[in-house]
């Protein structure tokens, strides 16, 4: 209880902190909405009655306050340009990161779990160093290039799967999970490769210890001395790694969104940025931040259930 | 080889690769312990002995190679004609191993009711409820007490003796016929020491199993064993029925591993008293005698020539070594007989003292 609570308060200072920095630094962004909107043959008494509309002249401290004001009351405010409530338009983009996000992390675990303890079973045999190598050539690669590679071969040559578009889970899983597919994959294809060197690093290290000698003392086969003796105590750094990835990934996503035409949150925050729509921008950050926060927190209570010392009750701690 | 043995070990070596050269880690090893008796191992860390558990327990590091012919029989089977399922299974039913450090040996994010059952429930087969109840019968028989809530603790919730009472539960849990405890009170408090050395001797009494303990505390475990060897550099340069060897020890290195300890008349301040000089480097070649670069009997026999393990048929028996010869120093008071050195060496035979030095203590100088 006592975690919760400090947990919630850390929430309650980071979003603070962020949507303020949000704030500040998209008042300094050299784009100006009512330019955008008004577009260039607007008169300077346009610009001047649109900025008066959309409550632009007030000062920077008073607009934040206004806008906590309305996020306290769960009310975020309107998109600036589209007009459109700034939680609406998170509710339609928020399910498609997430989607995106949990595929990729599924898809890079699925990867680096047989490789990387196929690879820590014999390091330094053929299979360890073949893994190793494919490995630093594909994390060298950025994700958008690799996105790039896999268009074109898997839309463009083969067309097995769309090149862009979403299609929401409502309408399919099939589509849907066609359409996300290509962009999970790059993702997964670049950061299986420290999920794996991480599990890899630390089952060798794991391999060494003298539980393990007894478990091999004790007579009983391989598979299940990796399985159920030394698997579970290194997944510490994959945890944390895989926790990472998804907070990066939340909002993080965008060049991969984008290349995709995926409606997502990443999507959603650069047209934002672009345009100074500051309440979109804020209602991103308020939910990026709030996502990481949720990340960390399902980590530390990961590491309670792999590992009993670092439960928070115990007979003696 | 008599039917009183349970494992006789010839001529086995030890060799692991490694960057800087093949580590010799056990040389031309012969012995053999009695059934319901306990072999002392001990020698200096570094000198082989672990490697030598390992090798019995069939857990050594990947690479390790055992050349020549080398020869191992457990109880009557010659180790060498099972196969490797054959062998494992022998190894997790029939021997059992405690390891130096109780809280390292032991599964961190396991409980140590599961720890304990696990060999039983995946070698003999039996269910769950039989598992549970062995696993409390054999808590309750290293003296873990409330036996049955405690199956529940991790073993970072219990003391350092405890958990070394539970991992000697696991060693147990199959029933084995040869116990190998491989420095098992190291890691502990001196008050827990002996607790634990008592508790292995009566579940020896208890059982009828066979003992290898291995330590680098030759009056610790000396007056625990009915068999005593001393290892060096991977070789057993000392062996013999413990009353014996304590009676005239003969090897120079034997008794310096004696004087090395801390006694309790000397001051316990700075480093305890040890042997002068560093063990071998293992992955040089040694020629000749392998203590000789710290042995004060040294002489250029010792440097060229390798001296083989002979026995001292004829040194006085206990019986008539002098009685007020205490253990710890009573070599300047042996009695100082040259016996002519018979040529015969019968290995794996435990009943006898060896020895192997050119210029043994308490011989006269030629
Ligand atoms: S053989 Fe020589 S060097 Fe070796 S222990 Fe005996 S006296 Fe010392």
């Amino acid at each position: 209880m006592h975690f919760l609570i400090r947990k919630s308060l850390h929430l309650v200072l980071v979003a603070l902190a962020v949507t303020a920095i949000t704030f500040v630094m998209l008042d300094h962004m050299p784009v100006s909405i009512e330019h955008e909107i008004t577009g260039r043959f607007a008169t300077e008494a346009d610009v001047r009655s649109l900025r008066e509309q959309l409550g632009l002249n007030a000062s920077l401290p008073v607009r934040y306050g206004r806008w906590l004001s309305g996020a306290l009351r769960g009310e975020l405010g309107r998109s600036l340009s589209t007009g459109e409530p700034v939680g609406q338009a998170l509710a339609a983009s928020l399910p498609v990161t997430l989607e995106l996000l949990l595929l990729a992390q599924l898809l890079a675990l699925a990867l680096a779990l047989p490789v990387g303890i196929a690879a820590a079973w014999r390091p330094g045999s053929w299979w360890d160093r073949l893994s190793g190598t494919i490995g630093f050539g594909l994390a060298s690669l950025p994700p958008f290039a690799l996105a790039v590679v896999l268009m074109f071969l898997f839309s463009l040559r083969l067309r097995w799967l769309p090149a862009t578009g979403f299609t929401p889970l409502s309408v399919g899983w099939w589509q849907n999970l066609r359409g996300l597919l290509l962009p999970a994959l790059s993702i997964a294809l670049v950061e299986w490769v420290t999920l794996m060197q991480v599990l890899r690093s630390d089952l060798i290290a794991t391999l060494q210890e003298d539980f393990i000698l007894l478990a091999r003392a004790k007579g009983l086969p391989g598979w299940r001395i990796m399985f159920r003796h030394a698997l579970r105590p290194s997944c510490f750094s994959l945890i944390t790694l895989v926790g990472l990835h998804g907070g990066n990934l939340l909002g993080g996503a965008v060049l991969i969104e984008n290349i995709f035409s995926l409606p997502g949150l990443g999507r959603l925050l650069l047209t934002g940025l672009f345009s100074q729509d500051y309440p979109v921008v804020a209602g991103c950050v308020l939910v990026i931040a709030l996502g990481y926060v949720l990340v960390t927190f399902s980590v530390d209570l990961c590491y309670g259930a792999l590992d009993p010392r670092l439960r928070r009750e115990g007979a003696d701690g | 080889m008599s039917a009183n043995l349970l494992l006789s070990v010839e001529n086995l070596t030890v060799r692991l690769p490694s960057r800087h050269g093949t580590v010799r880690a056990v040389e031309r090893v012969s012995f053999a312990i009695e059934k319901g008796k306990t072999l002392a191992l001990v020698g200096e860390s570094g000198c082989g002995k672990s490697m030598l558990c390992r090798a019995l327990a069939g857990i050594l590091p990947g690479g390790a190679q055992l050349p020549g012919a080398w020869r191992m029989t457990f109880d009557g089977r010659n180790l060498a004609r099972l196969s490797p399922k054959e062998l494992t299974r022998l190894r997790g039913n029939e021997i059992g191993i405690v390891l130096q450090n109780p809280l390292a040996s032991l599964n961190p994010v396991h409980t140590i009711g599961r720890q304990v059952s696990e060999p039983m429930l995946y070698h003999l087969g039996i269910a769950a409820s039989e598992a549970k109840r062995r696993t409390v019968e054999l808590l309750q028989a290293v003296g873990i007490p409330q036996a049955e809530p405690r199956m529940k603790c991790y073993p970072h919730q219990l003391s350092g003796g405890m958990r070394q009472r539970v991992a000697i539960a696991i060693a147990l849990s199959c029933d084995p016929k040869l116990l190998i405890a491989d420095e098992p009170t190291t890691a502990l408090d001196v008050t827990v020491q002996a607790e634990i050395l008592d508790l292995l001797g009566r579940l020896q009494r208890d059982r009828g199993m066979s003992i290898l303990l291995v330590s680098h505390d030759l009056a610790l475990v000396a007056g625990r064993a009915h068999h005593t060897a001393v290892m060096y550099a991977g070789r057993i340069v000392e062996e013999a029925p413990t009353p014996e060897l304590f009676a005239g020890m003969r090897m120079p290195y034997t008794r310096a591993l004696l004087e090395a300890l801390p006694r309790i008349d000397a001051p316990v301040l700075g480093p305890l008293p040890a042997i002068v000089g560093q063990p071998p480097n293992l992955a040089a070649p040694i020629v000749g005698c392998a203590f000789a670069p710290r042995c004060a009997y040294a002489r250029d026999l010792c440097r060229e020539q390798e001296p083989s393990l002979l026995e001292a048929a004829l040194l006085p028996r206990l019986d008539q070594a002098e009685p007020e010869a205490g253990v710890a120093t009573g070599f300047e008071s042996l009695p100082k007989p040259e016996p002519p050195r018979p040529p015969t060496l019968d290995p794996g035979s435990p009943f006898h003292h060896r020895y192997a030095c050119w210029f043994p203590v308490g011989e006269e100088m030629p």
